[in-house]
């Protein structure tokens, strides 16, 4: 640069980077701005050719292009040269190449350059986002069919819903249970779309619905409603609802409904059976069992041997109320509705009050009862019918099978753990090979089945229960000599709640 | 017992022949007796001639015994008269809430002897 360039504090200032060139082309001047922008200074550019900011990776045709256009004297803008500064990292930048003429001839070129590399990146940004939507859009696709495919495929209804209740999707399940279109209810309030009424068809308030439950506490809400349609019988449903929670929010919740008509059917048979067994069975034997006994208030006018129909007949009846007792039992265990008691029971008070229960039977007999307890025998809580049940059914069998004369005894005690229980008789005895079996359904054992009158369902009823408390029962006998039976009951119940309660605790 | 004015029983069972061997028992025993064979009737009867007892069965036509019971303990003096139950229904439940109710006790008709009744009747009112 012979002559002092005019315009140098402009460029000085100008925040694009400028080059200027002489025809050579050699540098004759760099802008502060090209100095930051390359790395380079001035003096390590000045009299270089302007190549040496060449990266290799701009497209020959640019610089084609660029010749021809500087050859004829016009200036030229390109977008796609890519440079390379001096710590060997690109830049790309869109370039004016401007040719200056000083009468007639050319003189200088001037090159400005604006780097857009990052404006290139954000467009290469762009398309990769671009792209990664479309691919978030085909997967989403994907699951909206896939999710779809698996709402539909399930058999109860599914309902899912915003913070406000508003329902956002429901599956075809839904739509037969509740007779909807999803088109009329979707966008609208569940609240608004029916009712829900307890058992006794009273009407569920807002407040207490499950899914209010779900959307305000965001805990999962579940129980037996009836859904009320008009003019249409109740349908029971169980309904779970469960929170969406996002971030710490309740965003929605879903419902899942389970048309249980089938279950409460099931068991308002189950109910009305056992209704049926407990009142009406017992019933007419109670009338012949107390007609006998007003009979054999006054029996001096019968003969020995009609005195021996009447016992007989009474004996029968017994039989028979003890083996609808016994039905009733196994089948409230078997149901799973048997109705424990809980409470604070001393073993040693119930183990009495079974022993005076079976007084007369071991008066009879005239068999010795041994009562053998530790000292420290504590109350504790637990089902006292149940230790009642257990206790009756291994003393009186101990009894049962024990000859005149005999011998019967009780061992309680109790560790930190557990209760105890070893009945003891010096009975029939089990033969080994029925040992195993002898707490199987109506399974009687060889050596007793014909002399010994029973269901078979004593012990099968006394093993539920003592399985259902989590504890255990063994058996030791020698045949003719008698039998051990040794329960272990665990003091701290898992809580065993018959399903009778947990339908009513629904 | 027999020298003094004789113990009166309220009997409130549905079934007829339940109800005549219970009567003629308790009766022979030397009680004097009163029969109702619904709970509409035996309230009414029990507010009107104030037993020393009732024995009450669960299962009756209308209104069943626990309802009843309930009434009656609302009353002044249906709060204190001794009822016991009388029933073939023998479900926990059913014990449970009798007793919360407040009865003397709970005898499964089956599983006792009529002389076992009075005995318990003679107990409670000794």
């Amino acid at each position: 640069m012979n002559q002092p360039f005019e315009y140098l504090q402009v460029l000085k200032i100008l925040p694009e980077a400028v080059i200027v060139t002489d025809t050579n082309p050699h540098i004759v001047y760099v802008n502060p701005a090209l100095e930051r922008l390359t790395g380079y200074k001035l003096s390590e550019l000045k009299g270089k050719n302007p190549r040496i900011l060449k990266s290799g990776q701009t497209p020959m045709r640019v610089y084609r292009a660029l010749f021809r256009a500087l050859t004829h004297g016009k200036p030229f803008t390109t977008r796609e040269v890519i440079n390379k500064r001096k710590d060997g990292s690109l830049y790309q930048i869109n370039a004016s190449y401007i040719p200056i003429e000083k009468g007639g001839k050319r003189t200088f070129y001037v090159q400005i350059q604006h780097d857009i590399t990052e404006h290139k990146m954000a467009e290469t940004e762009l398309a990769n986002r671009a792209d990664q939507l479309a691919k978030l859009n085909r997967s989403l696709q994907e699951e909206y069919v896939k999710e779809k495919a698996l709402l539909e495929s399930i058999g109860d209804g599914v309902i899912a819903m915003d913070k406000s209740g508003k329902i956002i999707a429901l599956n075809n399940k839904t739509e037969s249970i509740f007779g909807w279109k999803t088109k009329d209810v979707l966008g609208k309030s569940l609240f608004s779309q029916f009712q829900l009424a307890d058992e006794q068809g009273k009407i569920i308030p807002k407040a207490l619905r499950p899914i209010q439950l779900a959307l305000t506490t965001a805990r999962v809400g579940h129980g037996i409603y009836f859904l009320v349609k008009k003019g249409a019988k109740k349908i029971p449903l169980f309904i779970t609802s469960a929170p969406i929670v996002l971030d710490g929010a309740v965003v929605g919740a879903i419902n899942i409904y389970r048309d249980v008509s089938q279950q409460v059917a099931i068991d308002r048979a189950k109910d009305e059976f056992l209704y049926f067994a407990s009142h009406t069975l017992r019933t007419p034997l109670s009338a012949v069992a107390w007609s006998i006994e007003r009979l054999n208030e006054d029996n001096q006018g019968y003969s020995a041997e009609q005195k021996k129909f009447l016992n007989r007949i009474y004996d029968q009846t017994q039989r028979m109320i003890q083996l609808t007792n016994d039905l009733l039992d196994a089948t409230r265990m078997e149901f799973g509705v048997m109705s424990y008691k809980y409470e604070e029971t001393n073993p040693l008070t119930i183990a009495s009050n079974v022993i005076t229960d079976l007084k007369g039977r071991i008066n009879d007999k005239k068999i010795k009862i041994k009562l053998v307890a530790g000292k420290d025998i504590k109350p504790y809580e637990t089902y006292s019918n149940a230790i009642y049940m257990i206790l009756h059914n291994l003393l009186s069998n101990a009894v049962k099978f024990t000859p005149d004369g005999g011998t019967v005894s009780l061992e309680i005690s109790q560790t930190e753990k557990d209760l105890n229980v070893a009945v003891s008789d010096t009975g029939v005895g089990i033969p080994k090979s029925a040992q195993a079996r002898i707490f199987q359904k109506m399974y009687r054992a060889q050596n007793i089945k014909d002399k010994f009158e029973g269901s078979g369902l004593g012990l099968y009823i006394t093993g539920g229960i003592i399985n259902h408390m989590g504890g255990k029962i063994a058996v030791r006998s020698t045949l003719r000599q008698g039998s051990t039976f040794t329960v272990t009951l665990p003091l701290a119940l898992q809580v065993i709640q018959s399903k009778q309660q947990e339908r009513t605790n629904l | 017992m027999n020298n003094k004015q004789a113990k009166n029983v309220l009997l409130i069972e549905d079934e007829s022949v339940l109800l005549d061997l219970l009567s003629g028992k308790f009766k022979e025993s030397g009680f004097s007796v009163t029969t109702a064979q619904s709970a509409e009737t035996g309230i009414k009867l029990a507010l009107q001639k104030r037993p020393d007892l009732i024995l009450l069965d669960l299962i009756l036509p209308k209104m069943d015994g626990l309802t009843m019971l309930k009434k009656l303990r609302k009353d002044e003096w249906g709060k204190g008269v001794p009822v016991i139950i009388l029933s073939n229904l023998n479900d926990q439940r059913k014990v449970s809430e009798a007793m919360k109710i407040g009865v003397y006790d709970f005898l499964v008709k089956s599983n006792v002897k009529l002389s076992d009744v009075v005995k318990e009747v003679r107990e409670v009112l000794s």
